[in-house]
Protein backbone atom coordinates (compact mmCIF):
# COMPACT_ATOMS: atom_id res chain seq x y z
CA UNK A 1 0.00 0.00 0.00
CA UNK A 2 0.63 3.39 0.09
CA UNK A 3 3.98 4.70 2.12
CA UNK A 4 5.06 7.77 3.00
CA UNK A 5 6.97 10.17 0.77
CA UNK A 6 10.82 10.31 1.41
CA UNK A 7 13.24 12.80 0.70
CA UNK A 8 14.93 11.03 -1.86
CA UNK A 9 11.58 10.99 -3.72
CA UNK A 10 11.81 14.91 -3.63
CA UNK A 11 15.29 14.92 -4.93
CA UNK A 12 14.91 12.43 -7.69
CA UNK A 13 12.20 14.92 -9.01
CA UNK A 14 14.27 17.61 -8.35
CA UNK A 15 12.28 19.47 -5.80
CA UNK A 16 12.36 20.41 -2.19
CA UNK A 17 9.64 18.80 0.05
CA UNK A 18 6.76 20.91 -0.24
CA UNK A 19 6.62 21.73 -3.63
CA UNK A 20 2.98 22.26 -4.79
CA UNK A 21 1.27 19.49 -7.36
CA UNK A 22 1.58 21.23 -10.48
CA UNK A 23 5.51 21.28 -10.12
CA UNK A 24 5.50 17.95 -8.94
CA UNK A 25 3.81 17.26 -11.92
CA UNK A 26 5.82 19.46 -14.15
CA UNK A 27 8.65 18.00 -12.92
CA UNK A 28 7.45 14.46 -13.36
CA UNK A 29 6.88 14.91 -17.21
CA UNK A 30 9.79 16.75 -18.11
CA UNK A 31 12.04 13.96 -16.47
CA UNK A 32 9.52 10.83 -17.88
CA UNK A 33 10.94 12.54 -21.69
CA UNK A 34 14.88 13.17 -20.48
CA UNK A 35 15.65 9.90 -19.71
CA UNK A 36 13.19 7.92 -22.33
CA UNK A 37 14.66 5.42 -24.10
CA UNK A 38 14.98 8.26 -27.05
CA UNK A 39 16.06 10.88 -25.62
CA UNK A 40 18.88 12.51 -27.27
CA UNK A 41 19.67 14.48 -24.13
CA UNK A 42 20.29 11.91 -21.39
CA UNK A 43 21.57 9.41 -24.39
CA UNK A 44 24.35 7.07 -22.80
CA UNK A 45 24.32 9.30 -19.78
CA UNK A 46 23.29 5.87 -18.15
CA UNK A 47 23.44 2.26 -19.68
CA UNK A 48 19.71 0.59 -19.95
CA UNK A 49 19.42 -1.31 -17.13
CA UNK A 50 20.12 1.87 -15.06
CA UNK A 51 17.67 3.83 -17.26
CA UNK A 52 14.93 2.16 -16.60
CA UNK A 53 15.56 1.85 -12.71
CA UNK A 54 15.88 4.85 -12.66
CA UNK A 55 12.29 5.23 -14.12
CA UNK A 56 10.73 2.85 -12.01
CA UNK A 57 12.00 5.27 -9.18
CA UNK A 58 10.67 8.57 -10.79
CA UNK A 59 7.09 6.62 -11.42
CA UNK A 60 7.36 5.45 -7.70
CA UNK A 61 8.49 8.61 -6.36
CA UNK A 62 5.39 10.63 -8.34
CA UNK A 63 3.11 8.47 -7.39
CA UNK A 64 3.65 8.77 -3.82
CA UNK A 65 4.13 12.10 -3.87
CA UNK A 66 0.95 12.96 -6.06
CA UNK A 67 -0.87 10.32 -3.45
CA UNK A 68 0.14 12.41 -0.49
CA UNK A 69 -0.93 15.63 -2.28
CA UNK A 70 -3.78 14.43 -3.75
CA UNK A 71 -4.84 13.80 -0.19
CA UNK A 72 -4.00 17.27 1.18
CA UNK A 73 -5.27 18.93 -1.68
CA UNK A 74 -8.84 16.97 -1.77
CA UNK A 75 -8.94 18.27 2.33
CA UNK A 76 -8.79 21.57 1.16
CA UNK A 77 -10.28 21.77 -2.32
CA UNK A 78 -12.08 18.86 -3.62
CA UNK A 79 -12.03 19.74 -6.91
CA UNK A 80 -8.34 19.50 -8.20
CA UNK A 81 -7.53 16.42 -9.70
CA UNK A 82 -4.49 14.42 -9.59
CA UNK A 83 -3.56 13.11 -13.23
CA UNK A 84 -2.78 9.47 -12.09
CA UNK A 85 -6.54 9.61 -11.45
CA UNK A 86 -7.73 11.76 -14.05
CA UNK A 87 -11.76 11.63 -12.77
CA UNK A 88 -14.30 12.99 -14.95
CA UNK A 89 -13.91 16.99 -14.85
CA UNK A 90 -16.82 19.18 -13.68
CA UNK A 91 -17.18 22.73 -15.12
CA UNK A 92 -14.92 23.83 -17.90
CA UNK A 93 -12.32 26.93 -16.02
CA UNK A 94 -13.21 30.24 -17.81
CA UNK A 95 -10.83 30.10 -20.94
CA UNK A 96 -8.93 33.73 -20.03
CA UNK A 97 -8.48 32.86 -16.19
CA UNK A 98 -6.78 29.31 -16.38
CA UNK A 99 -6.28 28.25 -20.30
CA UNK A 100 -3.84 25.58 -19.41
CA UNK A 101 -6.80 24.10 -16.84
CA UNK A 102 -9.33 24.75 -19.66
CA UNK A 103 -7.09 22.83 -21.80
CA UNK A 104 -6.65 20.08 -19.51
CA UNK A 105 -10.50 19.96 -18.37
CA UNK A 106 -11.23 18.91 -22.44
CA UNK A 107 -8.68 16.80 -22.81
CA UNK A 108 -9.81 15.18 -19.87
CA UNK A 109 -13.63 14.93 -20.95
CA UNK A 110 -12.84 13.58 -24.10
CA UNK A 111 -10.82 10.80 -22.75
CA UNK A 112 -7.73 11.68 -24.32
CA UNK A 113 -4.35 10.90 -22.49
CA UNK A 114 -1.29 13.36 -22.91
CA UNK A 115 0.58 10.11 -25.06
CA UNK A 116 -2.01 10.28 -27.66
CA UNK A 117 -2.28 14.13 -27.90
CA UNK A 118 1.58 14.16 -28.27
CA UNK A 119 1.81 11.34 -31.00
CA UNK A 120 -1.20 13.77 -32.88
CA UNK A 121 0.24 17.05 -32.27
CA UNK A 122 3.75 15.72 -32.42
CA UNK A 123 4.28 18.09 -29.18
CA UNK A 124 6.22 16.28 -26.60
CA UNK A 125 3.86 14.64 -23.68
CA UNK A 126 6.33 16.87 -21.46
CA UNK A 127 5.52 19.53 -22.75
CA UNK A 128 2.30 19.30 -22.85
CA UNK A 129 1.94 18.46 -19.41
CA UNK A 130 3.80 22.32 -19.00
CA UNK A 131 1.06 23.53 -20.85
CA UNK A 132 -1.54 22.31 -18.95
CA UNK A 133 -0.36 23.18 -15.89
CA UNK A 134 0.32 27.00 -17.33
CA UNK A 135 4.73 26.77 -16.08
CA UNK A 136 5.37 29.72 -17.75
CA UNK A 137 8.96 29.69 -17.29
CA UNK A 138 9.63 26.66 -18.29
CA UNK A 139 7.93 26.87 -21.75
CA UNK A 140 9.87 28.61 -24.73
CA UNK A 141 9.15 31.54 -26.38
CA UNK A 142 5.25 32.80 -26.87
CA UNK A 143 5.71 32.55 -30.61
CA UNK A 144 6.22 28.86 -30.19
CA UNK A 145 3.64 28.38 -27.40
CA UNK A 146 0.87 30.25 -29.52
CA UNK A 147 1.22 27.43 -32.11
CA UNK A 148 1.62 24.28 -29.62
CA UNK A 149 -2.33 25.71 -28.17
CA UNK A 150 -3.77 26.14 -31.40
CA UNK A 151 -2.64 22.59 -32.30
CA UNK A 152 -3.43 21.23 -29.13
CA UNK A 153 -7.20 22.95 -29.34
CA UNK A 154 -7.38 21.40 -33.34
CA UNK A 155 -6.64 17.96 -32.25
CA UNK A 156 -9.29 18.17 -29.76
CA UNK A 157 -11.95 20.18 -32.11
CA UNK A 158 -12.29 22.39 -29.46
CA UNK A 159 -14.30 25.44 -30.53
CA UNK A 160 -11.87 29.00 -31.88
CA UNK A 161 -7.99 27.34 -31.46
CA UNK A 162 -6.96 30.63 -32.25
CA UNK A 163 -8.33 32.37 -29.48
CA UNK A 164 -7.23 29.90 -26.98
CA UNK A 165 -4.01 30.88 -27.95
CA UNK A 166 -4.73 34.30 -27.68
CA UNK A 167 -6.11 33.81 -24.24
CA UNK A 168 -3.29 31.91 -23.47
CA UNK A 169 -0.52 34.08 -24.34
CA UNK A 170 -1.81 36.75 -23.23
CA UNK A 171 -1.64 35.42 -19.76
CA UNK A 172 1.54 33.71 -20.10
CA UNK A 173 2.84 37.41 -21.30
CA UNK A 174 1.17 39.33 -18.41
CA UNK A 175 2.90 36.20 -15.99
CA UNK A 176 6.85 36.41 -16.73
CA UNK A 177 6.19 40.36 -17.87
CA UNK A 178 7.97 39.85 -21.56
CA UNK A 179 5.77 41.46 -24.19
CA UNK A 180 7.87 39.86 -27.14
CA UNK B 1 59.11 37.73 -12.62
CA UNK B 2 60.26 34.96 -14.63
CA UNK B 3 57.33 35.30 -16.84
CA UNK B 4 57.46 39.10 -17.24
CA UNK B 5 55.00 40.78 -15.67
CA UNK B 6 54.34 42.46 -12.35
CA UNK B 7 53.74 40.25 -9.29
CA UNK B 8 50.64 42.63 -8.42
CA UNK B 9 48.57 41.86 -11.18
CA UNK B 10 45.76 39.67 -10.87
CA UNK B 11 45.96 36.31 -12.74
CA UNK B 12 44.40 36.50 -16.11
CA UNK B 13 40.92 34.04 -16.22
CA UNK B 14 41.42 30.94 -18.15
CA UNK B 15 38.20 29.46 -20.09
CA UNK B 16 39.18 26.12 -21.41
CA UNK B 17 36.66 24.81 -24.27
CA UNK B 18 36.49 20.94 -24.83
CA UNK B 19 33.96 18.60 -25.55
CA UNK B 20 35.32 14.96 -26.02
CA UNK B 21 34.78 14.97 -29.59
CA UNK B 22 36.49 16.28 -33.11
CA UNK B 23 34.39 18.26 -35.56
CA UNK B 24 31.68 20.00 -33.47
CA UNK B 25 33.27 23.79 -34.17
CA UNK B 26 35.22 23.86 -30.59
CA UNK B 27 37.85 25.25 -32.38
CA UNK B 28 36.10 27.75 -34.26
CA UNK B 29 34.03 28.56 -31.41
CA UNK B 30 37.23 29.54 -29.23
CA UNK B 31 38.82 31.42 -31.75
CA UNK B 32 35.65 33.61 -31.83
CA UNK B 33 34.99 34.02 -28.48
CA UNK B 34 38.59 35.14 -28.05
CA UNK B 35 38.21 37.85 -30.98
CA UNK B 36 34.66 38.95 -28.87
CA UNK B 37 36.78 39.64 -26.21
CA UNK B 38 39.56 41.58 -27.82
CA UNK B 39 36.90 43.34 -29.42
CA UNK B 40 35.12 44.77 -26.08
CA UNK B 41 39.33 45.96 -25.35
CA UNK B 42 40.08 43.11 -23.36
CA UNK B 43 43.82 41.66 -23.67
CA UNK B 44 43.32 38.11 -24.81
CA UNK B 45 45.80 35.04 -25.27
CA UNK B 46 44.42 32.15 -27.03
CA UNK B 47 46.03 28.83 -26.69
CA UNK B 48 46.00 26.51 -28.74
CA UNK B 49 46.27 23.32 -26.68
CA UNK B 50 45.26 20.58 -28.88
CA UNK B 51 48.67 19.04 -28.88
CA UNK B 52 48.56 16.98 -31.72
CA UNK B 53 45.56 18.79 -33.49
CA UNK B 54 46.70 22.45 -33.66
CA UNK B 55 44.95 24.33 -36.45
CA UNK B 56 44.08 27.76 -34.81
CA UNK B 57 46.15 29.34 -36.81
CA UNK B 58 44.35 28.26 -40.07
CA UNK B 59 41.09 29.91 -38.16
CA UNK B 60 42.80 33.13 -37.57
CA UNK B 61 45.07 33.56 -40.54
CA UNK B 62 48.13 33.53 -38.67
CA UNK B 63 51.16 32.50 -40.08
CA UNK B 64 51.81 28.42 -39.07
CA UNK B 65 56.10 28.78 -39.05
CA UNK B 66 57.81 30.34 -35.90
CA UNK B 67 57.69 28.82 -32.22
CA UNK B 68 54.95 26.69 -31.16
CA UNK B 69 54.09 25.60 -27.83
CA UNK B 70 56.09 22.09 -28.23
CA UNK B 71 59.32 24.74 -28.44
CA UNK B 72 58.17 25.70 -24.89
CA UNK B 73 57.37 22.30 -23.40
CA UNK B 74 60.88 20.92 -24.38
CA UNK B 75 61.82 24.55 -23.10
CA UNK B 76 63.66 25.37 -26.35
CA UNK B 77 61.54 28.63 -25.10
CA UNK B 78 62.19 29.50 -21.84
CA UNK B 79 58.82 31.91 -21.50
CA UNK B 80 55.29 31.64 -22.78
CA UNK B 81 55.20 35.33 -23.70
CA UNK B 82 58.22 34.25 -26.42
CA UNK B 83 55.91 32.41 -28.11
CA UNK B 84 52.85 34.52 -28.58
CA UNK B 85 52.55 35.96 -31.98
CA UNK B 86 50.33 38.96 -33.11
CA UNK B 87 46.72 38.24 -34.78
CA UNK B 88 45.47 40.69 -37.27
CA UNK B 89 42.50 41.29 -34.09
CA UNK B 90 44.16 44.02 -31.88
CA UNK B 91 44.43 42.80 -28.10
CA UNK B 92 44.79 39.15 -29.29
CA UNK B 93 47.75 37.15 -28.87
CA UNK B 94 48.11 33.10 -30.17
CA UNK B 95 49.99 30.71 -29.22
CA UNK B 96 50.19 28.05 -31.75
CA UNK B 97 50.12 24.30 -30.74
CA UNK B 98 52.51 21.72 -32.60
CA UNK B 99 51.79 20.35 -35.22
CA UNK B 100 54.04 17.17 -35.89
CA UNK B 101 55.94 15.80 -32.91
CA UNK B 102 53.63 13.02 -31.57
CA UNK B 103 55.50 13.01 -28.23
CA UNK B 104 54.39 16.66 -27.31
CA UNK B 105 50.46 15.27 -27.44
CA UNK B 106 51.47 14.17 -23.83
CA UNK B 107 53.57 16.18 -21.91
CA UNK B 108 54.83 14.81 -18.26
CA UNK B 109 53.22 15.91 -15.14
CA UNK B 110 55.81 18.47 -14.60
CA UNK B 111 55.61 19.78 -18.07
CA UNK B 112 51.90 20.33 -17.61
CA UNK B 113 52.88 21.99 -14.20
CA UNK B 114 54.72 24.59 -15.60
CA UNK B 115 52.50 25.38 -18.09
CA UNK B 116 49.58 26.20 -15.67
CA UNK B 117 51.99 28.46 -13.92
CA UNK B 118 53.23 30.31 -17.15
CA UNK B 119 49.67 30.50 -18.31
CA UNK B 120 48.28 31.88 -14.59
CA UNK B 121 51.44 34.56 -14.85
CA UNK B 122 50.46 35.74 -18.23
CA UNK B 123 50.11 39.52 -19.58
CA UNK B 124 46.22 38.96 -19.95
CA UNK B 125 42.45 39.35 -18.77
CA UNK B 126 41.40 36.34 -20.86
CA UNK B 127 43.19 32.97 -21.57
CA UNK B 128 41.40 30.92 -24.03
CA UNK B 129 42.65 26.88 -24.08
CA UNK B 130 41.19 24.72 -26.69
CA UNK B 131 41.38 21.59 -25.74
CA UNK B 132 42.06 18.87 -28.15
CA UNK B 133 39.58 15.96 -28.36
CA UNK B 134 39.40 13.02 -26.39
CA UNK B 135 39.04 12.68 -22.57
CA UNK B 136 42.92 12.01 -21.49
CA UNK B 137 44.59 12.54 -18.44
CA UNK B 138 46.51 15.76 -19.92
CA UNK B 139 42.71 17.40 -21.61
CA UNK B 140 41.06 16.76 -18.29
CA UNK B 141 44.03 18.42 -16.58
CA UNK B 142 43.68 22.06 -18.83
CA UNK B 143 39.78 21.48 -18.66
CA UNK B 144 39.49 21.53 -14.80
CA UNK B 145 42.42 24.35 -13.70
CA UNK B 146 40.49 26.52 -16.10
CA UNK B 147 38.00 28.67 -14.26
CA UNK B 148 34.74 27.56 -16.47
CA UNK B 149 35.53 24.46 -18.19
CA UNK B 150 33.48 24.66 -21.17
CA UNK B 151 32.02 21.78 -23.06
CA UNK B 152 31.33 21.84 -26.84
CA UNK B 153 27.96 19.85 -27.68
CA UNK B 154 26.15 19.35 -31.53
CA UNK B 155 22.35 17.79 -31.24
CA UNK B 156 23.80 14.09 -32.34
CA UNK B 157 24.02 11.08 -30.38
CA UNK B 158 27.69 10.34 -31.00
CA UNK B 159 28.33 14.06 -29.33
CA UNK B 160 26.43 13.59 -26.49
CA UNK B 161 28.11 10.34 -25.52
CA UNK B 162 31.25 12.01 -25.54
CA UNK B 163 30.32 14.89 -23.79
CA UNK B 164 28.91 12.78 -20.83
CA UNK B 165 32.01 10.46 -21.02
CA UNK B 166 34.33 13.35 -21.07
CA UNK B 167 32.37 15.09 -18.07
CA UNK B 168 32.11 11.98 -15.88
CA UNK B 169 35.72 11.66 -16.66
CA UNK B 170 36.20 15.50 -15.15
CA UNK B 171 34.24 14.76 -12.38
CA UNK B 172 36.24 11.35 -11.03
CA UNK B 173 39.41 12.82 -11.98
CA UNK B 174 38.56 15.91 -9.60
CA UNK B 175 37.04 13.63 -7.02
CA UNK B 176 40.40 11.73 -6.70
CA UNK B 177 42.17 15.18 -4.93
CA UNK B 178 38.92 14.40 -1.97
CA UNK B 179 41.10 14.99 1.06
CA UNK B 180 41.16 13.32 3.60
CA UNK B 181 42.41 10.70 0.87
CA UNK B 182 42.08 7.44 3.03
CA UNK B 183 38.84 8.21 4.85
CA UNK B 184 37.35 9.56 1.41
CA UNK B 185 38.52 5.79 -0.25
CA UNK B 186 37.10 3.87 2.42
CA UNK B 187 34.02 5.23 2.45
CA UNK B 188 33.37 5.06 -1.22
CA UNK B 189 34.72 2.07 -1.48
CA UNK B 190 32.41 0.64 1.12
CA UNK B 191 29.30 2.34 -0.32
CA UNK B 192 30.46 0.78 -3.71
CA UNK B 193 30.49 -2.75 -2.33
CA UNK B 194 26.66 -2.14 -1.83
CA UNK B 195 25.61 -0.44 -4.82
CA UNK B 196 22.76 -2.65 -5.87
CA UNK B 197 21.51 -2.74 -1.97
CA UNK B 198 21.43 0.75 -1.53
CA UNK B 199 20.47 1.57 -4.74
CA UNK B 200 23.16 3.77 -6.00
CA UNK B 201 22.49 4.97 -9.54
CA UNK B 202 24.78 8.27 -10.00
CA UNK B 203 27.31 10.32 -8.03
CA UNK B 204 24.78 12.34 -6.66
CA UNK B 205 23.44 9.60 -4.55
CA UNK B 206 26.84 7.98 -3.74
CA UNK B 207 27.44 11.59 -2.04
CA UNK B 208 24.02 11.58 -0.44
CA UNK B 209 25.54 8.24 1.40
CA UNK B 210 28.87 8.80 2.08
CA UNK B 211 27.31 12.20 4.19
CA UNK B 212 25.49 9.21 6.38
CA UNK B 213 28.02 6.86 6.65
CA UNK B 214 31.33 9.24 7.42
CA UNK B 215 30.40 13.18 7.22
CA UNK B 216 33.81 13.87 7.12
CA UNK B 217 34.99 12.06 4.32
CA UNK B 218 31.85 13.69 2.27
CA UNK B 219 32.65 16.89 3.59
CA UNK B 220 35.82 16.84 1.31
CA UNK B 221 34.35 14.79 -1.33
CA UNK B 222 31.58 17.50 -1.51
CA UNK B 223 34.10 20.80 -1.26
CA UNK B 224 35.25 18.90 -5.08
CA UNK B 225 32.40 18.69 -6.38
CA UNK B 226 31.55 22.70 -5.74
CA UNK B 227 34.64 23.42 -7.65
CA UNK B 228 33.38 20.84 -10.68
CA UNK B 229 31.66 23.87 -12.26
CA UNK B 230 31.20 22.76 -16.13
CA UNK B 231 29.59 25.37 -18.90
CA UNK B 232 27.72 24.37 -21.91
CA UNK B 233 27.38 25.68 -25.53
CA UNK B 234 25.18 23.48 -27.86
CA UNK B 235 26.48 24.12 -31.61
CA UNK B 236 24.99 23.68 -35.11
CA UNK B 237 21.48 23.76 -34.11
CA UNK B 238 18.96 23.70 -36.77
CA UNK B 239 15.88 22.09 -35.84
CA UNK B 240 13.71 23.42 -33.33
CA UNK B 241 13.25 20.72 -30.74
CA UNK B 242 17.05 20.51 -30.35
CA UNK B 243 16.65 24.26 -28.99
CA UNK B 244 16.22 22.69 -25.94
CA UNK B 245 19.13 20.38 -25.96
CA UNK B 246 21.02 22.42 -23.78
CA UNK B 247 18.55 22.80 -20.99
CA UNK B 248 17.50 19.11 -20.73
CA UNK B 249 21.45 18.45 -20.92
CA UNK B 250 21.01 20.94 -18.15
CA UNK B 251 18.78 19.11 -15.99
CA UNK B 252 20.28 15.56 -16.60
CA UNK B 253 23.69 16.25 -15.31
CA UNK B 254 22.29 18.44 -11.99
CA UNK B 255 20.51 14.92 -11.55
CA UNK B 256 23.62 12.94 -12.31
CA UNK B 257 26.32 14.93 -10.45
CA UNK B 258 24.25 17.13 -8.31
CA UNK B 259 25.94 20.30 -9.54
CA UNK B 260 24.51 22.90 -11.51
CA UNK B 261 25.56 22.75 -15.29
CA UNK B 262 26.00 26.49 -16.76
CA UNK B 263 24.17 27.01 -20.23
CA UNK B 264 26.21 29.64 -22.13
CA UNK B 265 24.06 29.67 -25.22
CA UNK B 266 22.37 27.50 -28.04
CA UNK B 267 23.94 28.48 -31.26
CA UNK B 268 22.52 28.05 -34.32
CA UNK B 269 24.02 26.22 -38.16
CA UNK B 270 25.48 29.14 -39.69
CA UNK B 271 26.99 28.64 -43.14
CA UNK B 272 29.50 31.79 -42.64
CA UNK B 273 31.05 29.64 -40.42
CA UNK B 274 32.50 27.16 -43.27
CA UNK B 275 32.75 30.21 -44.70
CA UNK B 276 35.28 32.52 -42.72
CA UNK B 277 37.50 29.39 -42.11
CA UNK B 278 38.06 29.09 -45.84
CA UNK B 279 38.74 32.63 -46.09
CA UNK B 280 41.30 32.14 -43.44
CA UNK B 281 39.29 35.06 -40.79
CA UNK B 282 37.89 34.66 -37.91
CA UNK B 283 33.84 34.89 -38.37
CA UNK B 284 33.90 37.59 -35.27
CA UNK B 285 35.55 40.25 -37.67
CA UNK B 286 33.97 39.11 -40.87
CA UNK B 287 30.65 38.42 -40.37
CA UNK B 288 30.02 40.42 -36.85
CA UNK B 289 26.07 40.63 -37.80
CA UNK B 290 25.97 36.87 -38.38
CA UNK B 291 23.76 34.10 -36.20
CA UNK B 292 26.92 32.62 -35.43
CA UNK B 293 29.01 35.39 -34.40
CA UNK B 294 25.38 36.95 -32.15
CA UNK B 295 25.26 33.72 -30.13
CA UNK B 296 28.94 33.88 -29.24
CA UNK B 297 28.52 37.22 -28.09
CA UNK B 298 25.51 35.73 -25.36
CA UNK B 299 28.20 33.21 -24.59
CA UNK B 300 30.53 35.63 -24.06
CA UNK B 301 28.53 37.81 -21.62
CA UNK B 302 27.26 35.15 -20.13
CA UNK B 303 30.58 33.89 -19.30
CA UNK B 304 32.02 37.30 -18.02
CA UNK B 305 28.71 37.60 -16.01
CA UNK B 306 29.25 34.19 -13.93
CA UNK B 307 33.19 35.06 -13.71
CA UNK B 308 32.23 38.15 -12.11
CA UNK B 309 29.25 36.61 -9.78
CA UNK B 310 31.69 34.01 -8.91
CA UNK B 311 35.19 36.19 -8.45
CA UNK B 312 32.89 38.77 -7.06
CA UNK B 313 35.15 41.41 -9.13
Amino acid sequence: MARDARPQDWELLGLAPGAGLDQVRAAYARRKDLYGADALASYSLHDDAEREALLERLDDAYRTIVGELGDVVAVRAPVAPAPAVEVPPGPAPAVDQQPGAFLRHHRVARQVGTDRLAAETKIRASMLELLESESFHALPAPVYVRGFVVQCARALKLENPEGLAEAYVAKMQASIGDDT
Amino acid sequence: MDAGRMPSAPPPRVWAIGGGKGGIGKSVIAANLAVILAQRGRRVVLIDADLGGANLHTILGVSSRGPTLTDFVHRRCQRLCDIMVPTSTAGLSLISGSRALVDSANPKYNQKARLLRHIAALPADHVVLDLGAGSSFNVLDFFLAAEHGVVVVVPEATSVENAYHFLKAAYFRRMRRAQPRDRVKAAVAAAMAQLQALDIRSPKELLRRVSETDPVAAEGMLREARGFDPALVVNRVQRPEHRQLGADMGLACEDYFGRRMLLLGTIEEDEVVGRSVRERRPAAERYPDSRFVGGLQGVVERLVGEARVTRGA
